[in-house]
């Protein structure tokens, strides 16, 4: 037997000034662009979970054949999110008109069930731990259900972990191996379309895990620029310091997403910095407390962000840099909003900046409540939740001035002389804190 | 204690940078495609050539910085030559 996994990713801005501007302003999707770039981790992991007798051949969208030509299994899985969601589904349709059964999941499905059932033979919700070798049994028994739910807790743990078959990605040229250490996030954001959304709760893996999923990730690659595939990583600071304390001897170079709280505990810095971190993205959101107010159950966001300037010089301080992230068209904000978040960002000395739109994907409870406030449009939008692209009416402004006002903090932002005041400030600490003395005598 | 650059000298400050052998470099190496660096490591790199050879490298110069030959140019030296 012969299963295709076939992983849907890459977005395509659609309002046409946005997508100018990303050819004039290319900081401003090069994270984008690096994310599209990944593998996907969970359909390595539902390769990891089927049936050593079976045959997997992993392909990313744009090796699959032109139109009109299929590459034949006997089952393929198709995992996507939303703003892909379209092509999955016109894949699935593809393949099952040519008699090939398809199961569907991921993010997309998960949030949105009765949607993507109609374009499958069977859908998987949550991860795939617990649901994909129970489907693959029915099939080759000829009684697969057209619906099968992931384990949602203990994902981690055995019986139902499985090391991802970072084996299928020899030979490809990737820029970045991903690993998964953690899955979920106790802020619980309204707006996040993550792994919290196929979890009950945050899930952290064993150190001694993560650490062999590495060392099989970086075998694979002459690249060896590992970024962790996680919503916030040192959510325990306890396993945190542990990882770390593993993962020095392995001399990478890293990144991860985490939040500010990291700031707090100056050891874990100092483990940050002599591991090989690169950057942690970190959530700001918004530089104005106000504006944070609502965005998760607990308020934690809006009481860290009086400290955010504090905690974003002590991380940088280490040679750690920070991508911090700000979503444009939060409840809070106005049309001064756009001119704060730029002095926010030349006081910061951030060397990398993320600037996307609040996007309400469906399922989540932002969609939820904006359906509920009738601000969404009548008309489904899946293809434009790209994070640039203006899919809801915002509170204190005008969609116009929402867009225009992205416009121009986007070109205040990455512009290429603002971009190299901020490479210039990262070298100046560099030499300040004695890492640039510290790399000159190395050699 | 300033060092004076030597294309030997640069190949080490690289390998001692990036924290794994390179191999030899050559004028047309490109930095991060060849060595598989992030583009945060040629800012640390820049850092520690400055360190290291007690130069600065203008903003334009560091921003322009693509090849191995880029930094040999930038220190005034030839692939495979000392300078004195």
């Amino acid at each position: 037997m012969r299963i295709g996994l076939i992983a849907m990713s890459g977005v395509r801005v659609r309002t046409k000034q946005l997508a100018e501007l990303g050819v004039t302003l290319p900081q401003f999707v090069n994270r984008g662009a690096v994310v599209a770039s990944l593998p996907s981790l969970g359909l390595l992991t539902v390769a990891a979970l089927t049936p050593p007798d079976i045959e997997v051949v992993y392909r990313e969208v744009d090796e699959l054949p032109g139109e009109g030509e299929l590459e034949m299994f006997d089952l393929v899985g198709i995992s996507s999110f939303t703003a892909m969601i379209d092509d999955a589904y016109a894949l699935a349709g593809r393949y099952r008109a040519a008699g090939v059964p398809v199961v569907l999941g991921g993010l997309h499905v998960t949030l949105m069930p009765d949607e993507a059932a109609q374009h499958a033979d069977a859908i998987v919700t949550g991860g795939a731990e617990g649901a994909w070798p129970q489907l693959v049994a029915d099939f080759r028994t000829g009684r697969m259900k057209p619906r099968y739910g992931g384990m949602r807790r203990d994902v981690f743990r055995y019986p139902w972990y499985a090391k991802p078959r970072f084996d299928l990605l020899a030979g490809r040229p990737y820029n970045r191996v991903t690993v998964q250490t953690s899955r979920g996030c106790p802020l619980n954001c309204e707006f996040c379309a993550a792994s919290l959304r196929i979890t009950n709760s945050f899930q952290q893996k064993p150190v001694e895990l993560a650490i062999a999923e590495i060392g099989a990730a970086i075998a694979q690659t002459d690249r060896p620029f590992l970024e962790l595939a996680d919503d916030n990583t040192f959510v325990n600071k306890k396993w945190g310091k542990q990882f770390l304390r593993a993962l020095i001897p392995m001399n990478l170079s890293w990144f991860t997403e985490t939040d500010i709280s990291v700031a707090d505990d100056t050891e874990l810095l100092d483990m940050l910095a002599d591991s090989g971190c690169r950057q942690i993205l970190v959530g700001l959101e918004s530089p104005d407390a106000g504006g944070l107010a609502g965005l998760d159950p607990h308020g934690w966001k809006r009481r860290h962000a009086d400290h955010y300037l504090e905690a974003i010089e002590r991380i940088q301080s280490r040679g750690v840099t920070v991508n911090g992230c700000f979503i444009l068209g939060l409840d809070g904000d106005t049309p001064e909003t756009f001119g704060r978040v730029r002095d926010f960002v030349a006081e910061s000395g951030l060397l990398e900046v993320q600037l996307t739109v609040q996007t309400p994907f469906p399922g989540t409870p932002l969609y939820d409540r904006l359906r509920r406030e009738g601000r969404l449009p009548a008309d489904r939008y899946w293809d434009r939740c790209t994070l640039f692209d203006v899919n809801y009416r915002p509170k204190n402004m005008s969609v116009q001035e929402l867009e225009s006002g992205m416009r121009w903090l986007f070109g205040e932002i990455y512009n290429e002389r603002e971009f190299t005041r901020r490479k210039r400030g990262y070298i100046d600490i560099l030499h300040a804190n004695g890492t640039a003395k510290r790399l000159a005598g190395a050699c | 204690m300033t060092v004076t650059p030597t294309d030997r000298d640069l190949q080490n400050l690289i390998a001692g940078v990036v924290r794994r052998e390179t191999g030899p470099l050559t004028p047309e190496t490109r930095l991060q495609d060849a060595l598989c660096i992030d583009s945060i490591d040629v800012l640390r790199l820049v850092a520690a050539a400055e360190e290291r050879y007690g130069i600065h490298i203008a903003d334009d110069e560091m921003v322009a910085l693509r090849c191995y030959g880029d930094l040999l140019s930038l220190l005034g030296i030839e692939a495979g030559e000392a300078v004195s």
